[in-house]
């Protein structure tokens, strides 16, 4: 069934005032004392400024949606909107976005573009890669995602599998994926974990951008609400544990500053304070965990459990040192976080993005097994899935199974990166050393690695010797900038597309857009509908995969599981009549967590938490097997430093830093404001005017340096300044604050576009232009906190 | 007859700025852009102030929105040559803009610098006149604009308690920056009524009112920030 605005209209229940605007009076406000009659009618949609997920209820006059809401009961926003989702018809609205597919015309970059029929497009690119199949090289073909959402993730994916590339990469949490890697290696979890903010008393946060970026973003501002001032007579305490004064430091309880990158040495000091005075939760520790004391193997050698690690080489005078954290501030949170129940601690971006962020991760995970915060009542909860019908199977032919079996190009899977999804920043070197196969055409979707990938001038010389670039952007960004030809998607209003939520809630949901407008604002189509177009004009397996007439007939068939369980928030008759009612409601939920079922059974070799990881055992001694090499061989090659036991216990492995000291004295980190959207909301005037309110800055970038720093080097709060690394350089102006720690230089991310629209376009700086490539080889990624910086007088 | 006012719990206030933005989309406030925002000339009928003290690590960091008080003692409505602003029945300090003839003497008066002036013509990329609110009246260069509670939601919640029959009930009028606010730091109701949310939470020890000692009886009260007694 076709759903148009005006059926659309009736089933929401549409408010409609008179009679029907003339077409020239709709986009004129009226003067003091008029009254313009309008038609108005509200429909919902999920944003798409962030990762989010939170649902809208979107006010409309005439065709046009003039305001953005939350929907009241949908469970991750509670009818709220942070400013980026409340600046999100700027984005439908932008006036620089790509309006119908373009075909390059001139040099690669330049910006000439030629307009095109969206026939002519597909032509072109099913022409493309009908032939790299015929000839047998199918894994010519590269896919670099993004921000996939909800089914696209499994769509592009399946057309990967069955179109026979192994090069796909798309990891939608680049930059976070320290965090996985760690919860994988204790918990056998490859997801973040949700915070029960109905019941948590006491949160300690390592370096978590609660307040700024996190995710799900709207679920945290609530929650930090919620602990403040949700239950009366009691107040939560938060403790923030960063080395700037950030907005989450601001308004925490307290602030821990912290020497970049010790982030798991501090953790280890609590819990060796907590070992020591025994405050641990026994029953938990003894009934649902492995490799806290030291254990006997098969073979009856003994090992080395987390209790003796952590007495031995983490008292808190060794920790103090490495952290430069006072002896009795460790002593006082470890005494806290044990004994106000429940307690949770909680990690963001800043840990993940280090050498050492897999480990940091580990022994941060441990606190919480400590306390036996896991899968309890104010503690982490496992994020449940929908139970989605699953597609069917996808079809391989002779030409994907063999094109399928080659190498990945960009090296994940393989040594130094054994266990990494996928390695962007590594294809240059790759490339340079020479592959034993070139990429022909490359697809984008929703990512922007020009701009968000560290050093993103080497990925440009990737995609220079790319002779055929796509991408499916709604804007023209700095990489589809470099295009050869553009087949622009719709914004988050104009297309079908469901969501998964974020982990936040425990309990399973995702959401619904549907279009808002009845046709998109400008000639462009959903990429999912393009997909499945381009698989079956490629036809045979490829197109037999993809059973569907368009996108949201796909949708359909995987949301019939929901409706058969018949539970949760939309139930009904017919299908028909089930997906009528989730159009409506923005989504589906069903908001019952089965508290301590996942405890029973974690998905690891031991079926518990384990602080000595087996998981991390047999995937590094499986590494060994299949590359001939001794595991220290292994691990030399990984850069780990620690031998033997240590290895698979969480411990603190000190950072590396790319730069000498001498040269480099400074530590060079970014961080995000709540206005950037990750760099994604640079194009909006409303942002850009209300960008950092500590240092009332707007429409600008700045860099953050201590006073006393400042001082000695002569620079002025205004002044122009240049950070430098050793591989490059960007002019800023200073700005003195006395949040920036001492030996650090922080950048906000977000501006210093050199695409993306008018007002995004040659403002202010971009970090990642200065960051150098470092990596964290087990848990495999790129670390951006890696990198030293000079800085002098511009 | 009703007395509208704002609690703003500054304990649950993230500084996030949905509030001013959520503002701006409903009541058409047009952006500034890089040069005269730099002069100081963006509009934020709902503000949020920022303020950082100290050295590190001893560093503290304050942030504070501010809409339009609705004073009820207003120094900005006396000033007016044309009475162009005045104080409404229901205590909300409102802006007449075709009477506004630009002297901008209220601007100078109001202690907590919310008016705004209209230096130029709004200017509005072609696109965005999609999303306008029609419920909200247009200015033109050389007036002064601000907060009014949403005047236009009291307005239509109003008229449907009338045509019901009925009184507002508390929870129906919700302003732009209210209805959004995340982490549910701002409240709104009738202050007349002893039993709304924002009689009750005026009363309360952590409230206060901006340069109370000026005597302008603001109806937008704070609830200053708690601390942790690790109970
Ligand atoms: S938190 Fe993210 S998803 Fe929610 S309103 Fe803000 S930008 Fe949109
Ligand atoms: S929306 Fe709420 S939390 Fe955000 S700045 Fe405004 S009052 Fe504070
Ligand atoms: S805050 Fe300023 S503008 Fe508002 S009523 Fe008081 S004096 Fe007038």
């Amino acid at each position: 069934m076709k759903i148009n605005r005006r059926q659309l209209l009736k089933l929401i229940g549409a408010a409609t005032f008179g009679m029907t605007l003339p077409e020239e009076l709709l986009h004129a406000l009226p003067k003091e004392g008029e009254w313009i009659p309008y038609e108005e009618y509200w429909s919902t949609g999920i944003c798409l400024q962030c990762p989010g997920g939170c649902g809208l209820r979107i006010r409309s006059i005439m065709r046009w949606p003039v305001k953005l809401e939350g929907i009241k009961d949908y469970p991750i926003n509670k009818g709220r909107l942070c400013p980026k989702g409340q600046s999100g018809l700027q984005v439908l609205y932008d006036p620089d976005r790509v309006r119908h597919p373009l075909k390059r015309k001139g040099k690669r970059g330049e910006g000439n573009w030629e307009k095109i029929s969206w026939e002519e497009g597909i032509d072109l690119v099913t022409q493309r890669l009908k032939t790299l199949r015929q000839e047998g090289n199918p894994h010519h073909l590269m896919l670099l995602g993004g921000r996939y959402r909800g089914h696209m993730a499994e769509l592009m994916a399946r057309f990967m599998e069955a179109y026979g590339s192994p090069n796909h990469l798309g990891n939608p949490v680049r930059g976070s994926e320290g965090i996985l890697k760690g919860h994988l290696f204790t918990m056998g979890v490859k997801d973040f974990l949700a915070t029960h903010w109905e019941k948590v008393n006491y949160v300690l946060s390592f370096g978590t951008s609660l307040l700024e970026a996190s995710r799900p973003s709207l679920r945290n501002l609530w929650g930090y609400g919620f602990l403040r001032r949700g239950r009366p007579g009691i107040r939560g305490k938060m403790v923030q544990i960063e080395p700037r004064f950030s907005v989450t430091a601001s308004k925490a309880d307290q602030w821990v500053p912290i020497q970049p990158g010790t982030d798991g040495a501090l953790a280890l000091g609590i819990a060796y304070w907590i070992i020591q005075e025994k405050k641990y939760d026994y029953p938990f520790i003894d009934r649902y965990t492995f490799g806290f004391n030291d254990w006997k193997d098969s073979d009856g050698k003994t090992h080395m459990g987390f209790k003796t690690l952590v007495l031995k080489e983490y008292s808190p005078k060794q920790v103090s040192s490495l952290t430069g954290v006072p002896e009795e501030t460790i002593a006082r949170i470890a005494q806290e976080f044990s004994s106000h129940l429940p307690s949770i601690a909680i990690t963001g971006r800043g840990v993940g993005m280090q050498t050492n962020g897999t480990y940091a991760q580990m022994a941060v995970d441990c606190l919480n097994a400590l306390v036996g915060s896991i899968d309890h009542p104010g503690g982490v909860l496992l994020q449940r899935k929908p139970p989605f019908k699953k597609w069917p199977a996808i079809q391989r032919d002779g030409i994907a199974e063999k094109s399928l079996s080659k190498p990945r190009l960009d090296g994940a899977g393989n040594l130094p990166f054994p266990f990494a999804d996928e390695i962007p920043s590594n294809l240059l070197e790759r490339i340079q050393k020479g592959t034993s196969y070139p990429i022909d055409t490359l697809l984008l979707y929703y990512t922007n690695p020009l701009f968000s990938l560290p050093e993103p001038e080497t990925f440009r010389n990737v995609i220079e010797r790319i002779p055929f670039i796509v991408s499916f952007s709604p804007f023209m960004d700095e990489t589809t900038m470099f295009s050869d030809l553009v087949l622009p998607d719709g914004t988050y209003f104009e297309r079908w597309q469901d969501d998964h939520v974020e982990p936040g809630l425990g309990f399973p949901m995702f959401g619904l857009r549907s279009p808002t407008l009845d046709k998109p604002l400008y000639d462009t189509r959903n990429t999912g509908d393009v997909i499945i177009h381009i698989a079956k004009r490629i036809g045979g397996s490829v197109g037999k995969s993809f059973p569907w007439k368009d996108f949201q007939e796909a949708l359909k068939e995987a949301t019939k599981g929901i409706f058969v369980t018949k539970r949760g928030s939309v139930q009904a008759k017919d299908f028909d009549e089930f997906w009528k009612v989730l159009i409506e409601r923005g989504g589906w939920w069903d908001s019952f967590y089965p508290f301590g079922e996942w405890r029973e059974k974690f998905n690891t070799p031991s079926g518990k938490f384990e602080f000595y990881s087996l998981t991390m055992e047999r995937a590094l001694k499986e590494v060994s097997k299949r590359n001939r090499k001794g595991l220290d061989q292994i691990l030399k090659e990984m850069k780990v430093e620690a031998r033997g036991d240590k290895v698979f216990l969480p411990h603190f492995e000190r950072p590396r830093w790319v730069g000498e000291e001498k040269e480099f004295p400074f530590y060079l980190i970014h961080y995000k404001l709540m206005t950037t959207a990750e760099g994604r909301g640079a194009n909006q005037p409303f942002l850009q005017e209300i960008l950092g309110p500590h240092l009332k800055e707007k429409w600008d970038s700045w860099v953050e340096i201590n006073p006393e720093t400042a001082q000695k080097m002569g620079i002025q709060d205004g002044d122009f300044i240049w950070v430098e690394s050793n591989t490059g350089k960007l002019r800023g102006k200073a700005r003195v604050f006395p949040g920036a720690h001492p030996n650090v230089i922080h950048i906000p991310y977000g501006q210093g576009h050199k695409a993306y629209g008018r007002w995004a376009k040659g403002r202010g700086m971009n970090p990642n232009d200065i960051l150098v490539r470092e990596y964290d080889y087990l848990g495999g990624f790129v670390s951006p906190f890696s990198t030293r910086v000079k800085v002098y007088k511009a | 007859m009703y007395r509208w006012g704002m609690v703003i719990d500054l304990d649950k206030c993230t500084g996030c700025q949905a509030c001013v933005i959520a503002c701006r989309q409903e009541n058409n406030v047009s952006f500034a852009g890089e040069k005269e925002s730099k002069l100081g000339r963006a509009k934020f009928w709902m503000n949020l102030v920022s303020e950082v003290k100290g050295n590190y690590p001893d560093v503290e960091m304050r942030f504070i929105p501010i809409p339009c008080m609705h004073c009820d003692r207003p120094p900005c409505t006396i000033v007016c040559p044309v009475a162009a602003t005045y104080k409404n029945p229901e205590g909300i300090v409102a802006q007449v803009y075709p009477r506004c003839i630009g002297v901008r003497m209220c601007i100078s008066n109001c202690p907590y610098s919310v008016r705004y002036f209209n230096w130029y013509e709004p200017t509005w990329p072609e696109e965005y006149k999609k999303g306008f609110n029609p419920d909200v009246y247009q200015r033109r260069k050389g007036i002064t604009e601000k907060c009014n509670f949403c005047i236009q939601r009291i307005r239509k919640a109003k008229e449907k308690a009338k045509r019901e029959k009925r009184r507002i009930r508390e929870g129906e009028v919700i302003p732009a920056c209210v209805e959004t606010c995340p982490s549910e730091a701002i409240y709104f109701g009738d202050l007349n009524d002893s039993k709304s949310q924002v009689s009750k939470l005026s009363k309360s020890r952590r409230a206060f009112r901006l340069l109370e000692e000026m005597g302008t009886e603001p109806k937008v009260y704070y609830l200053k920030e708690g601390e942790w007694n690790g109970g």
